[in-house]
């Protein structure tokens, strides 16, 4: 009987028929049966989604969740429902919210006191807008059952709200596509998607990284896909892991063929617009770049961070067509700000007024794209034509004040090119740690007290540079000095800065690598013994601490199940000299080195005549690692430790 | 009623050289107009006019001017805005760079849905363009502290000429207190206060709060900070309070049950009153789940006074300026069984505890807080565990325990060598810490020491005897006022690196 009743729910379900009020009691029966989740604040009886796909691609989502509220922290946690919408390009309605209390009364919310708002907003002012519902105070045991529907699409807009259905269908018209996670916050009885499309209508499909029972059903000219996962948990978390979107359950459909199709469509949808007709602002902007230069790979250097530097993330919309058209030239141009998308666009017409060719490309930051063309976006970059032929990624977006092209932030990342021909997805490679060197180089006297004197000097490329540099392009100018004897401070509070070289214009990154030096004293920095001994900590590991990402990974866990991420590959020497007091001698040499497939590292402490050497080099080959890469990463990372951060006895 | 998120700075007695250094940006012009009709009501009118130097100013600072108002009070209108770039092209604003959103601070609050945040987003900036905003606020009458005009001026760019004009009504008088020497003129019943040579103010940890320079204008002074208690309405609460205090006797445990009911069962609303605009019943904040400072504050006094607990509401205002809504210190009290009860979570403080750099407020006026000031004495017999060591080959380098009082806790990371403001601590100390360390393996082979330092803020001394595998370690600090001045910081700065100085907080053991 109670699997006829929860067979009878999930079809009803999945046929997006309304529910029968309260039949989710049969999932509250199973779940009464599970009492290992009577601790959870709540627990989702029924996450339901239904999506009916008409032909013009616009969808119409009727949603409704069940929660049932099991302790007072999960009772504040659902005392306002909230749905984000863009009202441009959909409309989201409470239909119906009820609170079964446990004593049995039932509280029907007033669907007139909903509020529909414009949403907090940093950043991105395109008007997105929250409905919320006000539930109020609730007691452990009460059941929370709202419904919610939601017609459009969730990519872009279109102009001024009219009132007729157009809104809502898509750009890329008769096209549906969704992205649909399948982990849950809460222990979740029965989360249930189901797709009503045309029958003769073509959707790809495939459940990743878990389980669900799926279904398809004919009925009469329209087919049913029902996906189902029951007794859900939160998913497991790791630290550094990465995007749940890469490891945790989650269903994929499109009803677009090939990522091809979707790249030609995106270079059409702008190139029809004119989002890249340069106005002569423009053109005369490139020209005064651009004087006097004639090497291609600085053409599209100083293009790339010109749109950086000049062009603010700051998103304000166009109207008709924001959210998947790129801002025209004119509109960049004096706005001098928009979000990706439209630095992108920017940079496309920088460089076609310089004569190139260049495009927009999709692509996701922080998460993998699957093969399936559904748009599981974020982020809009450029891919240019070189002389070769070749076509070379570049990121304005992400470049702001670092010594590249295409962030290293972003590498193994995928990305669609919007190419007239149509691209395949696409995928950009490692960048090999030596673009991300930060390199130190330290001299030093210790004096028979400890007292320490000595220069350092460091030099950075690549993601390393942009950190190293990071006071200076994006502090404070008035801070710059003190932000230099932080460094200093880091290495031990009682630390004196004597003198520092930055040079004129360290915030200028665009010709060279960084370099700093510094030159320092530190009283009583070694500790010394009653026996004669003096104990030395390695300056150089104390050092810049910040841009070695790597001691940022938690290498304290004995395995990891997930793949992981640093923020970038890098390459990190150091090589420090210590002048002893004469006739001291390091107790004890030491060396150690560790080489795979994620990261590869030497060390050493050594003593030649009156002066010790620590030196150590860790290369870090990705940014993006697999599960089985730890080992490798864990050991280089350990040895870099034993070296960078060990207690050298002299005596 | 704050009118936008600018809080600019003054402070011209402080030669602090910050403006002759290049800054991120220059108020040029900064000019703000209240107009206090005879029926309450307030006409706010701002004009500024903002160079942006750099690329952080641009890109991190001033590209947007966020406007916070209440629609149930107050109407804005944006008057003028554009940018006029480095070539002198001006750059009108662009209709779509006008956007409202709704304040984060009334995210999950229906009852504050309405509430707006108007985002100016400047457009065609770059290093050297100006932007030029001018709007305007008008109040109703009866928007809690709109007779207050109070004004920090904390902005990393310098204001070159800053301009305060209140018109006030007839027969009005309005009272002007300000730390910057702000000049302060009268022609009719129009008031004009100047300020010129702002110089810019960049956070440095530990800087009190009363040292950053404000003016402060009222036509009733005193009358903003009153009304709040006037505010908190009073409600039969009696129903809840019997079932939160079942089976508690005595008025603590009953306050107990209360503050921890509360914690437990209402979110929170960080919307301030000036911005809030009312104060919603005790049995709405029940019925809703959530409520801001002010709201629960008149909840927990229904349901004190329910459970026939003598409650008494008090307000903490910022030290050194005149108290106002605009300076509440973010939080109430309630005063009930000799302790100081938070609305806001399950806490609970001593009298003596609530002692520091304070304006507090009851109903009746002023309340008295004592200078906060800590005693620590720590004597403890310590066994160095090898497990929580250092291994340097032949030897193990313990650390010195950290206390969970007086100066360990205050949470002082290292200090920059100069600073442009006073340094506070959070209280006077006397503290003395004794640790006999005994080391269960191996010999003691740290050298002893005992270093003195000595300052016009008091005194520091460490030292550490050694014999065989037994160390006695002491560290006494005393320290006579809260607030260093930058002429006593280097030294002061010297006695904390002292207490803080691995070489002095270590132990050596040669196994």
């Amino acid at each position: 009987m109670r699997k006829f009743l929860l067979a009878a729910l999930l079809a009803a379900i999945s046929i997006s028929i309304p529910v029968p009020a309260q039949s989710w009691r049969a999932l509250e029966k199973k779940l009464a049966r599970q009492p290992e989740l009577s601790g959870s604040d709540a627990v989702v009886l029924l996450d339901s989604t239904g999506v009916r796909f008409k032909d013009s691609g616009s969808g119409s989502f009727d949603i409704h969740h069940v929660v049932k509220i099991q302790t007072k922290a999960g009772a504040l946690a659902h005392r306002v429902l909230k749905y984000d919408y863009d009202p441009l390009t959909a409309l989201a309605v409470f239909k119906d919210v009820k609170v079964y209390k446990a004593d049995g009364s039932v509280k029907t919310i007033d669907l007139g006191t909903v509020c529909d708002y414009a949403a907090p907003a940093r950043m991105i002012y395109w008007g997105a807008r929250q409905i919320m519902a006000e539930v109020g105070e609730l007691d452990p045991g009460d059941v929370v059952d709202y419904r919610i529907n939601k017609k459009g699409f969730t990519y872009a807009l279109l102009a001024s709200m009219p009132d007729d259905e157009d809104r809502f269908i898509p750009p890329m018209r008769g096209n549906f596509y969704d992205i649909v996670p399948f982990w849950v916050t809460y222990p979740t009885v029965t989360k249930v998607y189901t797709l009503d499309v045309p029958r003769d209508k073509d959707v790809q499909y495939e459940f990743y990284q878990g389980e669900c029972h799926s279904s398809t059903r004919v009925d009469g000219d329209r087919k049913l896909l029902t996906f189902t996962v029951s007794d859900a948990k939160p998913f497991k978390r790791e630290p550094n892991m990465v995007d749940l979107y890469d490891v945790a359950p989650k269903l994929m459909l499109s009803s677009t063929d090939r990522w091809e199709d979707k790249s030609v469509w995106f270079s059409g949808v702008n190139e029809d617009y004119g989002s890249f007709i340069p106005t002569p602002e423009v053109e005369k902007k490139v020209r005064e770049i651009l004087k006097g230069v004639t090497d291609e790979s600085r053409k599209i250097w100083l293009l790339t961070h010109w749109v950086a530097d000049y062009m603010r993330y700051s998103g304000i919309s166009m109207g008709e067509g924001e959210g998947y058209t790129l801002h025209n030239a004119k509109m960049n141009f004096t706005d001098r700000c928009g979000v990706c998308k439209d630095k992108a666009s920017m940079l496309v017409t920088m460089l076609r007024a310089a004569g190139y060719e260049a495009h927009p490309a999709m692509t996701m930051a922080g998460s993998r794209i699957e093969s399936i063309p559904a748009d599981h976006f974020n982020h809009c970059v450029v891919v240019v034509k070189r002389s070769s032929g070749v076509y070379e990624p570049l990121d304005p977006t992400w470049v702001p004040f670092t010594r590249e092209n295409w962030s290293s932030a972003e590498q193994q990342q995928n990305y669609l090119p919007g190419l007239p021909e149509g691209s395949p997805l696409l995928l950009t490679p490692v960048s090999a740690p030596e673009n991300h060197y930060l390199r130190l180089t330290v001299k030093t006297v210790l004096d028979k007290d400890g007292n320490l004197t000595g220069e350092y000097t460091v030099t950075a490329e690549g993601q390393s540079d942009a950190a190293v540099r990071n006071p200076f392009t994006k502090g404070y100018v008035a801070n710059w000095q003190k932000a230099m004897e932080n460094e200093i401070l880091s290495i031990d509070p009682e630390a004196k800065m004597i003198s520092v070289n930055y040079g004129k214009t360290p915030d200028y990154y665009l010709d060279a690598p960084i370099k700093i030096t510094a030159k320092f004293s530190i009283p009583s920095y070694a500790a010394k013994t009653s026996d004669g001994a003096l104990l030395y900590k390695p300056v150089s590991g104390r050092l810049y601490n910040r841009v070695k990402t790597f001691l940022r990974v938690n290498t304290n866990l004995p395995e990891r199940e997930f793949g992981f991420k640093d923020s970038c590959s890098r390459l990190v020497e150091a090589n420090e000299n210590v002048t002893v007091p004469k006739g001291m001698l390091l107790t004890s040499a030491s060396e150690g080195s560790s080489s795979n497939e994620a990261a590869d590292f030497t060390g050493k402490i050594s003593q030649k005549g009156g002066v010790v050497n620590i030196s150590s080099s860790i290369a870090l080959k990705k940014r993006v690692y697999e599960a089985e890469d730890y080992p490798g990463f864990k050991d280089a990372v350990g040895a870099w430790i034993a070296i960078e951060e060990k207690t050298l006895v002299i005596k | 009623m704050r009118k936008t998120i600018f809080t600019l700075l003054s402070g011209i007695m402080i030669a602090t050289g910050l403006f002759a250094q290049k800054s991120e940006g220059e108020f040029l012009v900064l000019k703000e107009k209240y107009s206090f009709g005879a029926d309450g009501s307030v006409v706010y009118k701002q004009h500024k006019e903002l160079k942006v130097n750099t690329f952080y100013s641009i890109h991190n600072l001033y590209g947007e001017t966020f406007i916070v108002y209440n629609p149930e009070f107050q109407t804005l209108s944006i008057d003028g805005c554009h940018t006029v770039q480095a070539d002198e092209t001006v750059i009108p604003l662009p209709p779509n760079a006008l956007n409202e959103v709704l304040p984060s601070a009334a995210a999950d609050a229906p009852a504050y849905n309405h509430l707006k945040e108007m985002v100016v987003t400047h457009t065609g900036l770059e290093p050297g363009a100006v932007i030029s905003l001018d709007y305007t606020i008008t109040t109703k009458p009866g928007f809690p502290g709109s007779g207050d005009i109070f004004k920090r001026f904390n902005d990393v760019s310098p204001v070159k000429d800053y301009t305060l004009t209140v018109e006030v009504p007839a027969g009005k008088e309005l009272t002007v207190k300000d730390n910057m020497g702000a000049k302060v003129s009268r022609e009719g019943n129009v008031y004009t206060i100047k300020a010129s040579g702002i110089p810019a103010r960049i956070a440095e940890p530990f800087t009190p709060v009363d040292d950053t320079p404000y003016i402060y204008a009222s036509i009733d002074p005193g009358a903003g900070a009153a009304s709040l208690f006037k505010l908190l309405p009073k409600e039969d609460m009696s129903t809840l309070a019997a079932r939160i205090c079942e089976g508690k006797t005595s008025d603590s445990e009953k306050m107990g049950a209360i503050s921890m009911w509360m914690a437990e069962n209402l979110g929170m609303c960080a919307l301030p009153l000036y911005q809030a605009g009312k104060v919603r019943k005790p049995s709405d904040v029940v019925r809703t789940a959530y409520g801001t400072f002010e709201e629960k504050t008149a909840l927990m006094l229904s349901l004190a006074s329910a459970a026939g607990i003598d409650a008494v509401p008090g307000a903490m205002f910022d030290y050194g300026c005149p108290p106002c809504l605009q300076t509440l210190y973010g939080s109430m009290w309630i005063k009930a069984c000799g302790k100081f009860y938070s609305p806001a979570g399950p806490f609970s403080r001593d009298e003596s505890e609530l002692a520091g750099r304070l304006q507090v407020l009851s109903p009746e006026g002023p309340v008295a807080v004592p200078e906060a000031s800590a005693i620590v004495n720590i004597d403890e017999e310590v066994t160095l565990d090898p497990n929580k060591a250092v291994d340097a080959g032949n030897y193990l380098v313990f650390s010195i325990p950290t206390a969970f009082k007086g100066f360990d806790s205050w949470g002082i990371r290292s200090l920059n060598s100069s600073r442009n403001y006073p340094f506070e601590i959070p209280s006077t100390l006397d503290e003395k810490v004794t640790y006999r360390i005994t080391a269960p393996e191996g010999t003691i082979v740290s050298e002893p020491f005992l270093k003195t330092l000595s300052s016009p803020v008091g005194t520091v001394k460490v030292s550490l005897t050694v014999n065989g595998n037994k160390a006695l370690y002491t560290r006494e600090a005393k320290f006579n006022k809260t607030i260093i001045p930058v002429k006593e910081y280097t030294s002061f700065r010297s006695q904390i690196n002292l207490l803080k100085d691995d070489a002095y907080r270590r132990i050596v053991v040669k196994k």
